[in-house]
C-alpha cells in the first residue's frame, strides 16, 4: 500500500507467482472530468464519479494463461457482496439516456474488460467500478483461472477515495 | 481552464501515469494456426484510405489506441522507433485510434510526434471486427495477412526481440525465401 503525498490518493499492490494487481484510488473530481473530457454531460459524469472508481493494472507475470471475469470477482463491506459493475452493465443506461455515441465508446474502453485472457506478459490497465459511495471501505475477492483452476485471493481494508475535506 | 480544472487535471495524470510502470519489453505471443487477420479499411489524418490488403506482402503491425489511454502513450515512442528502423525494410505500422476525432488527435500529436499512418475508427466498428477486449492490443500480420502474434498492454516495440522477430517473419516469407533451389 502507499499513499501520494501530495495527491492523498493510496494505491494497493498485490502480487502472487502468476498475477500482479494494481488499485489506484480516483476522486470523485477525476472521475468527472476524464469523462467530461470525453463527451458524458455533468449529470452522467457525476453519475459515474458517484461510484467507488479505482484505476487498475492487472498482469500476468507466470508462464501460463489467465482468464479474468470480473463478474466473479467480490466487494464485501457494509453496504454488502457485489461484483464489480462491468461496461455491460452500463451501456444500456447510456443508451436509454441517449449518451453521445464517442463518450459511449470512451467509456466502454476505458473501463477494465468484463473477461479477458491474458498471455504471460500481458497487461493491461482500465477503471474498475464498484456499486459502493465514495470513502466506502471494503474487501476484495479476486478470482482468476489458471491451467483449468479456480483460483481465489482476498483484498482487506481497500477503501473507495472520497471527496477531499476542507 | 480554470485553476480547479487545472489541479484536477494535473492529479488524473500524476494518478494515471504513476501506475504504467515499466511496459514489458520483447514479449509477444505467437498465435498457431495463424488465423486470416479481419478485414481493416480506414481513413488516416490526412483522408487517405487505407486497407490490410494494400500492404500485401509485407508485416504490418496493428496497434489499437487512445489518447486518453496511458498504456497507449507509454508505447507510442517506441512504435515510431520501431517505424523507424524497420520501415526502409518495408515494415508497416498502422495505428488504429479508436473514437476520437482529428482534430484531439491532430493536437496529441503534437506531444507525441509520429508520422507512420494513425487511421481514424471513429465509430469503433473497425475495432469490433477484431479480437480486443481492451487497448492498447496489438497485432502483428505476416505477408499472406495472418494474425502472426499479439500483444495485450503495451510494449518496447523496438526491444531488440522483438525487431528480430519481425525482421525474422519478413525473411520467412520473403521471395526469395519459397523459391525453390
Amino acid at each position: 500500500m502507499h499513499t501520494d503525498a501530495s495527491s492523498g490518493l493510496t494505491t494497493w499492490t498485490w502480487q502472487d507467482r502468476s498475477l500482479s494487481l494494481e488499485l489506484a484510488q480516483l476522486l470523485p473530481d477525476q472521475t468527472r472530468a476524464f469523462f467530461r473530457g470525453r463527451g458524458f454531460d455533468p449529470d452522467h459524469a457525476e453519475l459515474v464519479a458517484s461510484h467507488c472508481v479505482f484505476q487498475t493494472i492487472l498482469r500476468n507475470r507466470g508462464d501460463q494463461a489467465i482468464k479474468i471475469e470480473l463478474h466473479r470477482w467480490n466487494s464485501d463491506g457494509r453496504e454488502g457482496s457485489a461484483p464489480p459493475r462491468t461496461n455491460r452493465d452500463w451501456q444500456a443506461t447510456w443508451v436509454q439516456e441517449e449518451v453521445a455515441d464517442a463518450a459511449r465508446i470512451a467509456f466502454r474502453w476505458a473501463l477494465f474488460p468484463g473477461e479477458h485472457h491474458f498471455e504471460p506478459s500481458d497487461w493491461l490497465m482500465g477503471m474498475i467500478l464498484f456499486d459502493l459511495p465514495p470513502a466506502t471501505p471494503f474487501e476484495l475477492t479476486l478470482r482468476w483461472r489458471e491451467d483449468g483452476e479456480t483460483h481465489e485471493a482476498r483484498l482487506p481494508d481497500l477503501r473507495c477515495a472520497g471527496e477531499p475535506s476542507g | 481552464m480554470t485553476t480547479m480544472y487545472r489541479i484536477t487535471m494535473g492529479l488524473i495524470l500524476v494518478t494515471l501515469l504513476a501506475g504504467t510502470g515499466a511496459a514489458d519489453t520483447g514479449m509477444l505471443t505467437g498465435i498457431e494456426p495463424r488465423p486470416e487477420a479481419p478485414p481493416l479499411e480506414l481513413g488516416d489524418l490526412d483522408g487517405r484510405e487505407h486497407t490490410l490488403g494494400d500492404y500485401r506482402g509485407q508485416v504490418v503491425v496493428v496497434n489499437f489506441w487512445a489518447t486518453w489511454c496511458p498504456p497507449c502513450r507509454e508505447e507510442l515512442p517506441s512504435l515510431q522507433r520501431l517505424w523507424d528502423t524497420l520501415g526502409p525494410e518495408g515494415l508497416v505500422v498502422l495505428g488504429v485510434n479508436v473514437g476520437e476525432d482529428a482534430d484531439r488527435i491532430f493536437f496529441f500529436t503534437a506531444d507525441y510526434p509520429v508520422d507512420f499512418p494513425l487511421l481514424l475508427d471513429l465509430d469503433a466498428n473497425a475495432i469490433d471486427t477484431w479480437p480486443v477486449r481492451g487497448i492498447p492490443t496489438t497485432f502483428v500480420i505476416d505477408p499472406e495477412g495472418r494474425i502472426a502474434y499479439r500483444a495485450i498492454g503495451a510494449r518496447e516495440f523496438d526491444h531488440p526481440d522483438i525487431v528480430e522477430r519481425l525482421r525474422e517473419l519478413r525473411r520467412t516469407h520473403s521471395p526469395e525465401a519459397t523459391m525453390p533451389e
